[in-house]
């Protein structure tokens, strides 16, 4: 089975502090659901910013779909990240300035590349393609009602839903979520879930999935417990 | 790139009350300047543009800007005159192709009379090249008929055919009235834009037959002896000239002929070159002018370091908004061009904006200044040191929008995908 992250011998330090990420080995499946979770401290943002390729100088490897990130310049890497990688908050995902659906369509305006992935061309790609797939996408999620709407004009649950629409477009390989359902009630967080996990039935895309809600785990096909994979975490708890 | 813009458009619209008022006030800056700059250049032409292709203005002795204020602008009596034999002498000199007499002292409700013959309508110059033209009328052919500047007639509302009669000296209400030798007015002169649309035009020997001897018509006392000789209708009698002006048959001559003017011996004279004469006077009158250039100078640094200052503040807020863009794949340069596009969006329609109100502010304001200070401002396009300013402005408004945009820079930098609110 290919792989679509593997971590090596990863050390991380933001500048004049102490290592906070040191994690010898990592490796996730194309593919795979991983839940991550861990209290907070335990570096979950940071692996997060490390993964999409934003932190940059960490020691050891990551490699992303087969590809070294730290053998690219930062660059290659936001190019990188805007081509494979879908991001989803916590909460105000949207540009408030912007409408449900040209928040949607903004990674293939920001991104050539994501778009000509699917029409096959970068140079190009049909017209509407960008429009069409958002429409598509917010019908799935139940949002193509608000698509002229404003960002600011919808609920949390609704915004977070718009979100997902954006992260998911142009079929990124990767999908990010950094407690997407922390702000919502068990109701909508549920029906989040189904179609955030609805999306994925196709099996191609890896989601890494960050919560401290541990309930959840049960949705994902397997369960990465920060708090013991981050040796710098594991160290300075123990030493308390 | 058309993202960036799209963004930056989007942004400002989102934020279109604090944007509008920002552009609101660069906008009142640079218009201000722009109208600085149209007065200024408007009264510098006035100015002098007062009198053109006089060479020399030559009275009796006093100061060049004496003798400019005295003959040109009306402002004050000279106290000597030069008698009608200089003006002879120098009338016929080989280098002197035209002159033009002019005899002041009396005057009609405020206004000034002028005395002086047809070639004042013939060679004088103002505007570089324009000359007197009658609204109505014609020039005055003896010695009862007059001819009234435009701004006479309109205060006046006097027409051709109309009769007046002229006071002695400049008192509005002078006792001494030169009763006796009615005017009839024969024609109006168009609007000049120079002292001369305040003035009345007579002839010199009208003016001679009223004073009969005009160096010394200060007395009253001699003036009422004089009135009586005019009986004799000595009409030859020139009065005293306040100046005469001289056109030289080649400009280069025009120096030779000032000195020999100063250094003429038969009565002590003065040469002023009117373009030289004028720029020292103006060159007085300047600073402030250059005070106002300062001051709407500022007040477009003031302009511009709203728009910053509204930039800055919003950087914070939005934090947020670059954190989500990194994580959809912007680089860092992408979230400082989004700023710059702002701050040039912002200056761009500012500068628009200005030229659009600099020219409801001229257009309505056009007529009033000509007719207040004979100021002539012409609604022309803008000149290449207009456009030139309009640009300094706007690259300006950009370089300290330079400010905010590194902070952003940085921001985005060190935030990565972490969202603060």
């Amino acid at each position: 089975m290919t792989k679509s992250i593997t971590i090596n011998a990863l050390k991380f330090a933001y500048p004049s502090h102490e290592d906070v990420i040191d994690i010898d080995h990592l490796a996730i499946s194309s593919g795979e659901r991983i839940f991550v979770h861990g209290p907070s401290g335990c570096g979950k943002t940071t692996l997060l910013g490390l993964m999409s390729g934003i932190l940059t100088g960490p020691r050891g490897s990551i490699e992303l779909l087969g590809r070294d990130l730290q053998g690219m310049t930062p660059a290659q890497r936001d190019r990188f990240r805007g081509e494979h990688i879908g991001y989803l908050f916590q909460m105000f995902n949207l540009l408030p300035y912007l409408s449900v659906i040209e928040n949607i369509i903004l990674p293939l305006r920001l991104n050539r590349g994501r778009l000509g992935k699917i029409s096959g061309s970068r140079e190009s790609a049909p017209k509407n393609l960008a429009i069409n797939l958002a429409k598509s996408l917010a019908e799935t999620l139940g949002i193509d009602h608000l698509l002229d709407r404003n960002a600011t004009e919808l609920s949390v649950g609704q915004q977070q839903r718009v979100a997902a629409a954006r992260a998911l477009i142009g079929n990124p390989e990767i999908l990010i979520c950094d407690e997407p359902t922390s702000a919502l009630d068990s109701v909508h967080r549920d029906r989040f879930l189904d179609l955030l996990l609805g999306m994925n039935v196709t099996g191609k895309t890896t989601v890494i999935f960050v919560s401290h809600d541990q309930s959840l785990a049960h949705r994902f096909d397997r369960t990465i417990d920060l708090s013991t994979l981050n040796r710098r975490f594991r160290a300075s708890t123990g030493d308390d | 790139m058309p993202t960036i813009i799209h963004l930056a458009l989007r942004s400002i619209m989102n934020r279109r009350v604090t944007s509008a008022l920002t552009i609101l006030a660069i906008a009142l800056s640079m218009s201000l300047l722009l109208i600085v700059e149209r007065l200024r250049t408007g009264a510098r032409e006035g100015f002098t543009g007062v009198i053109s292709q006089t060479d020399v203005i030559a009275g009796a002795r006093s100061s060049a800007i004496q003798l400019l204020l005295n003959s040109v602008f009306h402002i004050g009596n000279a106290s000597n005159n030069a008698s009608p034999e200089t003006w002879e002498h120098f009338r016929r000199h080989p280098a002197v192709a035209w002159t033009i007499p002019i005899a002041m002292g009396d005057s009609h409700k405020g206004f000034r009379v002028i005395a002086t013959n047809t070639d004042m309508f013939l060679h004088y110059h103002y505007q570089r090249d324009r000359r007197l033209e009658f609204a109505s009328g014609r020039e005055s052919s003896n010695d009862h008929e007059v001819v009234i500047g435009a701004r006479v007639r309109q205060d006046l509302g006097y027409s051709v055919g109309t009769k007046l009669v002229l006071a002695h000296g400049l008192a509005v209400e002078s006792f001494v009235k030169h009763e006796d030798h009615p005017f009839v007015i024969t024609g109006i002169l168009k609007s000049t834009g120079t002292p001369l649309d305040r003035s009345l035009f007579i002839t010199l020997a009208a003016m001679g037959e009223m004073h009969a001897d005009g160096a010394e018509h200060q007395e009253h006392q001699e003036h009422q002896e004089h009135q009586e000789h005019q009986d004799s209708k000595n009409t030859s009698h020139l009065p005293g000239l306040t100046a005469f002006f001289i056109g030289t048959k080649s400009r280069t001559d025009a120096l030779a002929l000032q000195r020999e003017i100063q250094t003429y011996e038969s009565e002590p004279m003065t040469a002023a070159l009117p373009g030289l004469t004028l720029a020292q006077l103006w060159s007085t009158l300047s600073y402030a002018e250059e005070a106002l250039r300062a001051v709407s100078m500022l007040v477009i640094v003031v302009g511009l370091l709203s728009m910053i200052i509204a930039l800055y503040n919003s950087l914070n807020e939005r934090r947020r908004e670059m954190a989500i863009l990194r994580a959809l794949g912007a680089r860092p340069w992408m979230i400082t061009a989004i700023l710059l596009v702002e701050a040039g969006l912002l200056t761009g329609i500012a500068v628009i904006t200005s030229i659009a109100m600099t020219y409801t502010a001229l257009a309505g304001a056009t007529g009033l200044i000509a007719a207040n200070f004979g100021l002539a401002l012409p609604v022309t396009g803008l000149s290449g040191e207009e456009w030139l300013r309009l640009g300094v402005m706007f690259l300006t408004g950009l370089a300290m929008a330079a400010l905010p945009a590194w902070r952003a820079y940085r921001n985005a930098l060190v935030d990565g995908l972490t969202i603060r609110i």
